[in-house]
């Protein structure tokens, strides 16, 4: 497991995002809707992506992209796994809408499904990303099982990563004073929320590669840092958007 | 795009000066140059993705060499900047054209004059069009990064070639990540270890960009002795683990990349050896 592949036009990086959409998006951080903050931090990554596939004044199609946000049910925004360039073409992003329930088992179980029938033809590509943002406890079955099998699933250059954005206020001791000179979540950092430990166990070790980028972006992750931030402010929701699309590019 | 087999390789054995400016839209095969006890390799290929869509590549080489001095300059555009083709063609152009002259070795001096090459491209840049074409996200992306300039990792070398009864110099100037390896019958020596290529360090054309300033190597050559000089992009990085001097088989399966599918980026490289006495 290298994590080096380059996401290319013949070997485009897949990301799989997972939005909750329950109720509770809808309560304020930093002045606005929490469901506002995630809905610009993802067309950010987005944007970001659309930056690294350019070259010369051509978009190269080097990611490719499925948004599922879920409540009680999933909803497939991009109507299936789309090129960063038909994306680009779109304008915008479908909007977000809170629903009621927080089905996060649902989610994990069709990314497994996209996975399934993506990975055979992805053997050259990047190693997959999942990148599951919520707020909350799930409601319906506990995500933890198909997360986990997920992350059994791979391609020669590494096991599918899952990252997760945890909105809370409460899982770490304090707020975190300045995002770029913070350390991340590791396997030993004490938690203060029962869901945010459910969350580590389904969160991958960050790669040196995807930290790499992070600190050419002044974001000093460690080396033992995992894939999990505590989205307690703006700047972490987006950091942890940022980090969906660093996989390398030339 | 102009494409053509990796196998069709050629030389040249006169004596007639050597001018080659790779040209970043098609594939240049494998060509070799012979003067005298010197012999020059070089080649040129867009990444697979570029030949598919058409764009030129982002590397930039180029050499000329006569009975007196070899220059050349090899240039790797940066392709998360804007127009890294642009930016490697006019960094690589303003480059040779210097080497002219033999270089010093004051790197306050050199540094000017990369300051002086940034402020021209950044002109440049401003001249160049976006198409009308582009989805509007894609638009105001082309744009920022035009805010950002252009970038390109580079080296460039003159070699005043020794003669009977006075040795002859090698001059080395780079920034960033190319690959540039000189053996002799000792064996190998590398000005850059494998494991320390510094991808932060780039011109561009906005001076403030660049950090640090450029790294300088001068070394004496001999006129007897064999030897050479090899340097290349990072695009033929499965050139690292293969020992010198490679055999013209490693280079065409290095930029044919049969096992990958295909070339994941731009590529070039450029090699100068010497067998039974100096260049």
């Amino acid at each position: 497991m290298t994590y080096t592949v380059q996401a290319s036009q013949r070997t485009p990086a897949l990301i799989i995002y997972l939005i909750d959409i329950s109720a509770s998006m809808n309560m304020v951080m930093e002045g606005r809707r929490r469901m506002d903050i995630v809905y610009d931090a993802l067309s950010m990554a987005i944007r970001q992506m659309v930056f690294r596939s350019t070259k010369g004044n051509r978009l190269t199609p080097r990611y490719r992209v499925a948004i599922l946000a879920y409540s009680d049910e999933v909803y497939d925004l991009l109507g299936g796994v789309k090129g960063i360039d038909e994306i680009a073409a779109l304008g915008m992003l479908p909007q977000l809408s809170p629903k009621r329930f927080s089905d996060s088992a649902k989610a994990f179980l069709q990314a497994e499904k996209i996975l399934q029938d993506e990975l055979p033809d992805m053997q050259d590509c990047p190693s997959p990303l999942v990148c599951h943002m919520t707020d909350g406890v799930y409601t319906g079955e506990d995500p933890l099982p198909v997360a986990q099998r997920i992350m059994e699933m791979g391609v020669p250059d590494g096991k599918v990563l899952i990252e997760n954005i945890f909105i809370s206020d409460h899982v770490l001791e304090s707020p975190i004073p300045e995002p770029r000179r913070w350390g991340g979540i590791t396997r030993q950092t004490r938690l203060y929320d029962a869901h945010g430990e459910k969350l580590r166990q389904m969160s991958s070790p960050l790669p040196a590669t995807y930290r790499e980028m992070l600190l050419e972006a002044d974001y000093q992750l460690s080396p033992d840092a995992l894939m999990m931030l505590p989205g307690n402010c703006a700047e972490l929701v987006s950091v942890g958007f940022q980090m969906s699309a660093a996989t390398p590019v030339r | 795009m102009k494409m053509s087999s990796w196998r069709t390789s050629h030389e040249s054995y006169d004596s007639e000066p050597l001018v080659w400016r790779s040209r970043q839209d098609r594939i240049q095969p494998v060509t070799s140059w012979r003067n005298r006890n010197l012999t020059c390799r070089y080649a040129y290929s867009p990444s697979a993705d570029s030949c598919s869509l058409g764009e030129p590549g982002q590397d930039y080489g180029a050499v000329a060499a006569d009975e007196q001095t070899v220059r050349f300059v090899l240039c790797d555009g940066v392709s998360l900047s804007y127009r890294g083709d642009f930016g490697a063609r006019i960094l690589g152009e303003q480059l040779l054209r210097w080497l002219q002259e033999p270089p010093g070795t004051d790197l306050n001096q050199i540094q000017e004059l990369l300051v002086r090459v940034s402020q021209e491209a950044a002109k440049g840049l401003k001249r160049l069009h976006l198409p009308d074409d582009l989805p509007p996200l894609v638009r105001e992306v082309l744009l920022e990064k035009r805010k950002q300039g252009t970038e390109a990792m580079f080296v460039c070398g003159h070699i005043s070639r020794p003669r009977q009864g006075r040795a002859g110099r090698l001059w080395l100037l780079w920034q960033g990540d190319i690959r540039i390896r000189l053996w002799n019958e000792d064996g190998e020596s590398r000005l850059i270890p494998a494991n320390k290529f510094q991808t932060s360090e780039r011109w561009s054309s906005r001076p403030e960009n660049s950090g640090m300033l450029p790294h300088l190597y001068t070394g004496r050559l001999d006129r007897l002795g064999s030897g050479g000089l090899i340097v290349y992009s990072d695009g033929l990085q499965t050139l690292d683990m293969k020992e010198l001097p490679l055999s013209g088989r490693d280079l065409e399966q290095a930029l044919q990349a049969e096992q990958s599918g295909g070339l994941q980026d731009d590529a070039s490289v450029l090699e100068l050896s010497w067998s039974g006495a100096a260049p």
